[in-house]
């Protein structure tokens, strides 16, 4: 079975606490804290790490907005936002955060359901997007690492362009490394013997 | 002539003279006190007009923050609710009455929001629009509430220029509240036609809309009433629909009313460009 999703609930009053731990949790999540106002909320979510935020704005001290900030310094963690206020000024300073959804009270089960799991869905998305830029920044640094070993090949052995990769691959593969570890470990010892110049 | 005698006919000639002067200068003092008292009077009833303006706009203020406040404790009656049908789920006679108190609370909130949206104050956002594709919006917007019952809005005028300068998320308001009307008031099938016109108001180009529905309609002295906050011929109207309408309407310095039938007939006139 799928591990349930960790979830973290700030709102100043005892009824939605009391509401939002018990309708999350018939939704199959797993509330990991509940909590009344904001710094309380970081606290909570640095100890505990949850996988969502689900949390009021107006609530005593830091702000449901300010705290999902902080809470998103160490990595964005999704936040759905139900509050009475929908005034422009505190809508735009949601859309700043990490904020998937924005709830107007007065909400209901009917209405927290879907508004959460479709921010999950974007979540997961928003991630992968951010994953795959990630691997693709990556490899576009590995092909110019492999491109400049293959280069000092080339220059110093007098091979060329095919004779020179197929050289690194036979070499990583015999060496039992990755291909562009190797051409880092040539392009380092290139440097030690001809040192950049210095500016 | 006597001395006595000249003398007197020079005493009667200026006085009557000075009395001719008198009575113009009492003529001219009466017309100024009259002009005063008009002026007077001109200038408490700005006043009281004033007076009563800054009142309604606390009031507005006051409804604005008490329908927002109010959410809170909507809020918080709705949670508590819910957990109750969750605790009374299997006592059906309980679970009816949640029900009927869901009903409730549900019909107490939709009034909040309208008086909110009734007094909160406005600002036009104003852009080009076509307001056939406004009014098509308005009425697609209203799909949830023609589910399963047969109704169909008829535009005529496409083909004449229906640009106007609006507030096209304000006037779809208006138009959903007029067209809603009709599919409550009206039986399957609703037909709803809209007529687009091009007209001169206050001397100003304007576009006007006809909306005519084949419902019931509603009587001569109910006409103006319509217009007026909390009259409703709904069982569950809150009767502030066409208030707002109007109130949006007003903003773009148009205009909106309602005309003799057969069925209900709204007319709706907005000038091309709105001015301040």
């Amino acid at each position: 079975m799928k591990r349930a999703l960790r979830v973290a609930i700030a709102d100043d009053e005892p009824d939605m606490q009391e509401y939002l731990r018990e309708t999350l949790t018939g939704l199959g999540y797993q509330v990991v804290c509940v909590v009344g106002d904001g710094q309380a909320l970081v606290r909570a979510c640095e100890a505990m790490r949850p996988d969502l935020v689900v949390t009021d704005v107006k609530m005593p001290g830091l702000d449901g907005l300010e705290a999902a900030a902080e809470v998103c310094r160490d990595g964005p963690v999704p936040i759905v936002v139900v509050s009475a206020y929908h005034d422009q000024e505190v809508v735009e300073r949601a859309a700043e955060q990490n904020v998937l959804a924005y709830l107007v009270k007065p909400i209901r089960e009917s209405s927290l359901a879907p508004a959460i799991s479709i921010a999950l869905r974007r979540f997961e998305e928003f991630r992968a997007l951010q994953e795959e830029a990630a691997d693709l920044r990556q490899a576009l640094e590995d092909r110019k690492v492999i491109e400049k070993a293959k280069g000092i090949l080339m220059r110093e052995a007098g091979l060329d362009e095919e004779t020179a990769f197929r050289r690194l691959q036979k070499l990583a593969l015999s060496k039992n490394r990755k291909l562009v570890d190797l051409a880092r470990m040539i392009v380092e010892t290139a440097e030690a013997f001809h040192p950049p110049p210095e500016h | 002539m006597t001395v006595s005698a000249a003398l007197a006919m020079v005493f009667a000639r200026s006085a009557r003279s000075r009395a001719g002067r008198l009575l113009l200068v009492n003529r001219r003092l009466e017309t100024e006190i009259d002009e005063r008292t008009r002026a007077v009077q001109a200038l408490s009833e700005r006043q009281e007009r004033l007076l009563q303006g800054e009142r309604l706009a606390a009031i507005g203020q006051m409804v604005t923050g008490l329908a927002h406040e109010s959410r809170n404790a909507l809020q918080r009656g709705q949670a508590c609710l819910e957990m109750l049908a969750r605790r009374v789920a299997d006592v059906p006679r309980a679970l009816e009455l949640v029900g009927r108190v869901q009903c409730g609370q549900d019909d107490l909130q939709r009034l909040y929001e309208e008086v909110r949206e009734y007094a909160a104050p406005l600002h036009l956002r104003l852009e080009e629009h076509r307001l056939d594709a406004v009014l098509e919006r308005s009425w697609e917007k209203l799909a949830l509430r023609r589910e399963g019952r047969e109704a169909r809005l008829i535009q005529q005028g496409g083909e004449l220029d229906l640009r106007c300068e609006v507030d096209a998320f304000l006037l779809e308001r208006v138009f959903r509240n007029v067209l809603e009307n009709s599919l409550d008031a009206c039986a399957d099938p609703v037909e709803v036609s809209a007529e687009w016109s091009e007209v001169e108001a206050r001397s100003r180009p304007a576009l006007r809309l006809v909306v005519r529905d084949n419902g019931p309609g509603v009587p001569g002295e109910k006409m103006e009433k319509v217009f007026q906050p909390f009259y409703t011929t709904k069982r569950k109207g809150t009767g502030l629909g066409l208030c707002i309408a109007r109130r949006l309407v007003e903003l773009h310095e148009g205009a909106i009313e309602a005309r003799p039938g057969p069925g209900m007939v709204v007319v709706v006139t907005l000038p091309r460009k709105v001015q301040s």
